[in-house]
């Protein structure tokens, strides 16, 4: 066997481990990506969704991101959900009826048809 | 209307109004105080009515009706300064803008006295939890203060007398003839002439009947009591029935309490035509419904220490359209109803002495002839006008030519295609 011969065999030799290394390489592929979104749950129930609107959950509003990242929640935000005093009372007829003020009956003195 | 429980009255209904639109907003933004647990805390500066000042807070989303709604007679209440104002003298002003105050001004009608709560002038009250409702109430709105009158004619609470058709048949709201631009008082849009009418005949008739019965009066009108009264009658002179009248109501405040009250000397049934006393284009009937209105010249005198000085200026029988609309009433049962029965018109024995000057345009001196008086009277075309078509009359009966009889002015609300109605064919 001459030189060339030898040198040809090398070739091919490594030409096919080339290729066979290239071949053992995955092919990238375009995967979709999968984005997380949190959708708020629905909201069919009225009561649900007035609490929604009356009361902020304190995650909610610790997480909301701000333009000053610096300043510090105040305690009123961070401690407890803010809650409609008025709406609480009026929804509720018993405590409406305990806080009435007494109303001083007024007695018509119209005479005849207005 | 059943009064309400002070609970009753301001209890939101949570489940429905925190739904609506208007629920989603803090009360404070409209109704100012505080949001506060104690309730003095929360009520203070707290205003229960807030659009008193629709501008400011109906107005921020609907400016479109709270620029216009000032004008409306429900907000400025126009109408009554018109009527007291021309039977006064200005002297009077300052007593009556207190009499005013202490009587008239509580139906004075915010948004929220047709769109939110009863009227405050009934005692007021949430209706629906506070839910706004687009349309107004028939009963708890609208007759709620338009009750003694109109609501007792419409739902037909007077004995023997049936309600309206359009309630009794139609089962129609108030809302479905007086649109939303009339009671906003977008009057330009509601079709009025006048955009701010100071009383509420002026400027058209808004609504109209004719806006449904379109064909009434017209060619294609099958009925011919129509075709011959046309102009003449208003349309409650055929199709209404007999509805309130009142008398001598007076105003003043009580002796032991200091709280102002009223006092009618009398409320009664009355069905009287009398003669048109606000004539103009939109309104060029010769007779119409009239009803006593229960003012009298000592109605202010506890605040004027005075009758009225121009008291005759205004008839006390006044323009009506009584909502208690029938097809088929007494009064056109026949031609006899009306032709020759005095008992239907407002004739003078029927006015008192006292108000005799006051009612002068509206008094009917003269009835229509007993019908078959009328068709006596009514003299035949001669015998060579049968070569005339119908359509031909004025030309000579206005004009003159050749000596012709010219057209009585009792004619006026008579077309040209009526002529041959009465006036036969020989």
């Amino acid at each position: 066997m001459n030189h060339s011969k030898i040198f040809f065999c090398l070739a091919v030799i490594l030409l096919v481990l080339g290729l066979a290394g290239c071949g053992s390489e995955p092919v990238p592929t375009l995967e979709p990506t999968a984005t997380e979104y949190t959708y708020p749950p629905p909201m069919n129930d009225p009561d649900e969704f007035a609490a929604s609107i009356l009361a902020t959950p304190e995650e909610e509003v610790a997480a909301a991101p701000t333009e000053a990242p610096e300043a510090e929640p105040t305690e009123e935000v961070a401690s407890e959900p803010q809650v409609d005093n008025c709406v609480e009372c009026h929804t509720d007829q018993q405590m409406l009826i305990d806080t009435a003020d007494p109303v001083a009956e007024v007695v018509s003195e119209n005479e005849g048809e207005g | 209307m059943a009064p309400l429980e002070p609970w009753e009255k301001v209890l939101i209904d949570g489940e429905t109004f925190l739904t609506n639109i208007h629920g989603t907003m803090a009360c404070t933004n409209c109704h100012l105080g505080e949001n506060d647990a104690d309730k003095a805390i929360a009520h203070t500066e707290m205003i229960a009515r807030p659009s008193e000042d629709p501008g400011t807070v109906c107005g921020s989303c609907h400016a479109d009706i709270s620029d216009v709604y000032p004008g409306s007679l429900h907000a400025s209440q126009a109408g009554y300064w018109t009527t007291i104002d021309a039977r006064n003298v200005p002297e009077d002003h300052p007593a009556l803008e207190e009499m005013f105050g202490n009587h008239c001004a509580s139906c004075h009608t915010t948004c929220g006295d047709c769109h939110v709560s009863q009227p405050a002038s009934v005692g007021g009250g949430l209706i629906e939890g506070h839910v706004f409702n687009a349309t107004p109430s028939l009963t708890r709105n609208c007759t709620a203060c338009h009750g003694s009158r109109v609501g007792n004619e419409y739902m037909g609470k007077h004995e023997d007398i049936k309600a309206d058709v359009h309630f009794r048949q139609g089962r129609m709201k108030c809302t479905d003839c007086h649109t939303a631009a009339e009671m906003h008082g977008d009057y330009a849009t509601a079709g009025l002439t006048s955009e701010e009418p100071v009383h509420r005949y002026e400027g058209g008739q808004v609504p109209i009947c004719t806006q449904c019965h379109a064909t009434v009066g017209s060619a294609d009108d099958a009925i011919q009591m129509h075709q011959m009264h046309g102009d003449k009658l208003s349309c409650q002179v055929c199709h209404s029935e007999s509805y309130s009248s009142c008398d001598g109501c007076h105003v003043q405040t009580s002796e032991e309490t200091g709280n102002p009250y009223f006092s009618t000397e009398g409320t009664y049934l009355t069905f009287f035509i009398g003669r048109n006393p606000l004539k103009s284009d939109e309104r060029p009937y010769e007779y119409v419904t009239v009803r006593h209105i229960p003012v009298a010249p000592t109605s202010y005198s506890f605040y004027t220490d005075s009758e009225m000085a121009n008291f005759d200026v205004l008839p006390t029988w006044a323009y009506a359209t009584p909502h208690n609309i029938q097809r088929e009433t007494p009064q056109n049962a026949s031609c006899e109803a009306c032709h020759g029965n005095a008992d239907i018109f407002l004739t003078a024995d029927k006015v008192k002495e006292s108000e005799m000057v006051a009612n002068q345009d509206v008094i009917v001196a003269e009835i229509p002839l007993p019908i078959e008086q009328l068709m006596a009277a009514i003299k035949p075309l001669p015998a060579n006008h049968e070569f005339y078509a119908s359509s031909l009359c004025l030309t000579c009966h206005t004009s003159g030519a050749e000596d012709t009889p010219q057209i009585p002015e009792g004619h006026a609300g008579y077309d040209q295609e009526s002529c041959s109605t009465c006036h036969a064919m020989p």
